[in-house]
């Protein structure tokens, strides 16, 4: 759909975007993941035309202008920008007419999907963050796009709002496959939502995966069900006790000698009992932490 | 651009600074003619009580457009609600056109709709003012008004933009008027008095006098040059300056 190259972004002497290369794929949902600071928002704002690029370009694959292309796309960044002394409706009245939507059922229509159907004559300045996030997001969706970018759409949203808006998302990638690029502090979600995934730190591009590259990656921890008290003794003995760990059910032994076939071998010849023994995936939160925020001391 | 038109027709309607403006300006105007007209022009006539009276609604005018449309369109921007349509893909001139039909041309609108509530109020009839000098009175209004829009829009800002256009408009053509006598030949003075909205709103309401030919010239071609001067400045610093 996209093809960005070489998307560069200076202030005076600081690189906000520093090339970055991206390939927007129909129906993906990109996850941007990034520390404050790091570019996520300011490449955001290069996309939807806020930002001048220094350099670079974005080529729509059709072979239209990109400029052209915007009109196909949505965007909600840093927070939602809605008239303060108007209501709900009335905010989507102006913004659904701006992007060539006029049908009042239409527009009521996506209040009802965010659950903003109700607020009635309730200006918007008297609307709390989360509700404000969703009228964003209501606005966002307004005029079918192909393309949605979302900066940071959980902020401030209550746990059943953040469980409404993931429906939501997936929802319009299966049934129109619109295709998202999101970036949000909430890894957990992000994981949920997302089918690649992009990390960025100090203006770059560190690392670009897809979500089935990060399931495949290993953590080297080897999670094992047991009731059976001498297991944790045992393995202590065996790998030291810095390397093993218990809660509840299960022991967590971190080693890189053994694949699980093995340990479970040696508690069976032992005469231990277990009820399963797996190695664990890398957490998205962990790769991060490990990869991305862990690089910025080296 | 239609789609923009009707949405921008829409917010400036629903939007009550510019009524409260309209109602600001037909106050100031029933205030301003219980003034001593014999003081201010040696003519204490109904027709000298109206003109008097617009004459020093000329400063109120430009406060009140200055005032309002400093905070509709810097609300905007503070918003950032422009956003929408900057994403959109409009360019900034397209824009700023727009902007200016609703506070520009319907704002100037509304003004001449309470000066002419004003001067039938007082008058009882509306031939005071021939349609010419209507017109000319309309044109100046428009000057000001869309000119003001584009002064906010160029500096993103309702209170800088604001400012400097409330500077622009009244002490800037004051300053201009004195510093012309002084320094211009004649015929240079009279040009530049031609293009001076404040010069030109005197003239044109003093219906004791014919208005000058190079007043006929001025009012329409200073409106022009001024307002397309602003757009293209609008859209060049559009293409520099980040949102």
């Amino acid at each position: 759909m996209l093809t960005i190259t070489n998307l560069t972004k200076y202030y005076k002497k600081n690189v906000a975007v520093n090339h970055f290369d991206v390939d927007i794929k129909k129906g993906h949902i990109y996850g941007f993941i990034g520390p404050n600071g790091a570019g996520k928002t300011t490449f955001f704002k290069m996309l939807a035309g806020l930002a001048i690029p220094s350099e670079g370009e974005i080529m729509v694959s059709t072979g239209e202008k990109f400029e052209k292309y915007k009109m196909k796309m949505s965007f909600m960044i840093e927070a939602p920008y809605l008239y303060e002394k108007m209501t709900a409706f009335e905010n989507m009245k102006i913004i659904g007419g701006i992007k060539g939507e006029s049908d009042d059922s239409v527009l009521l229509d996506y209040l009802k999907i965010v659950k903003l159907d109700q607020t009635g004559k309730k200006k918007v300045k008297d609307f709390s963050l989360g509700m404000k996030q969703r009228l964003g997001i209501a606005c966002a969706l307004v005029g079918n796009p192909e393309i949605i970018v979302l900066d940071e759409p959980m902020n401030g949203v209550d746990p059943e709002g953040i469980v409404i808006l993931r429906e939501i998302l997936l929802s319009l990638v299966e049934k129109r496959n619109v295709t998202l690029m999101i970036s949000s502090h909430i890894l957990s979600e992000l994981y949920n939502l997302s089918t690649d995934f992009i990390f960025i730190r100090n203006g770059n591009i560190v690392k670009k995966m897809t979500k089935d590259a990060l399931d495949r990656l290993t953590s080297g921890v080897i999670e094992i069900g047991t009731d059976d008290v001498g297991v944790f003794d045992f393995l202590v003995q065996q790998y030291g006790v810095d390397n093993v760990t218990q809660k509840e059910s299960y022991i967590y032994l971190t080693q890189d000698k053994k694949n699980p076939t093995e340990i479970s071998k040696e508690l069976i010849e032992k005469g231990f009992t277990f009820t399963g023994i797996r190695e664990q995936s890398v957490e998205l939160e962990t790769y991060y932490m490990r990869e991305i925020v862990g690089g910025s001391h080296e | 651009m239609s789609k923009l038109w009707r949405v921008e027709r829409y917010r400036f309607f629903k939007d009550c600074m510019i009524w409260i403006a309209v109602a600001v300006m037909l106050s100031v105007l029933l205030f301003l003619s219980t003034e001593d007209p014999e003081m201010l022009i040696g003519d204490n006539t109904l027709e000298g009580t109206i003109t008097s009276t617009l004459k020093l609604a000329n400063i109120f005018i430009a406060l009140v457009v200055c005032v309002a449309v400093a905070v509709y369109i810097g609300r905007e921007f503070k918003q950032k609600t422009i956003c929408y349509e900057v994403m959109r893909g409009y360019g900034m001139w397209r824009i700023g056109f727009i902007k200016t039909l609703t506070c520009g041309f319907i704002n100037a609108i509304l003004l001449q709709l309470a000066i002419w509530i004003y001067v039938t109020s007082m008058d009882g009839k509306t031939n005071l003012f021939s349609f010419g000098r209507w017109c000319l009175m309309f044109l100046i209004l428009c000057h000001i008004c869309t000119c003001v829009t584009l002064y906010v829009i160029l500096f993103r800002d309702g209170g800088i933009g604001g400012c400097l256009a409330f500077v622009r408009f009244t002490l800037f053509s004051v300053m201009g008027i004195f510093i012309s006598e002084i320094i211009l030949p004649d015929f240079a003075q009279d040009i530049y008095m031609a293009f001076s909205p404040m010069s030109q709103w005197n003239v044109v309401i003093n219906v004791r006098d014919s208005i000058p030919m190079i007043y006929l010239v001025g009012v329409p071609v200073s409106f022009l040059l001024e307002y397309t001067l602003l757009l293209v400045m609008v859209q060049l610093v559009s293409k520099k300056k980040d949102f």
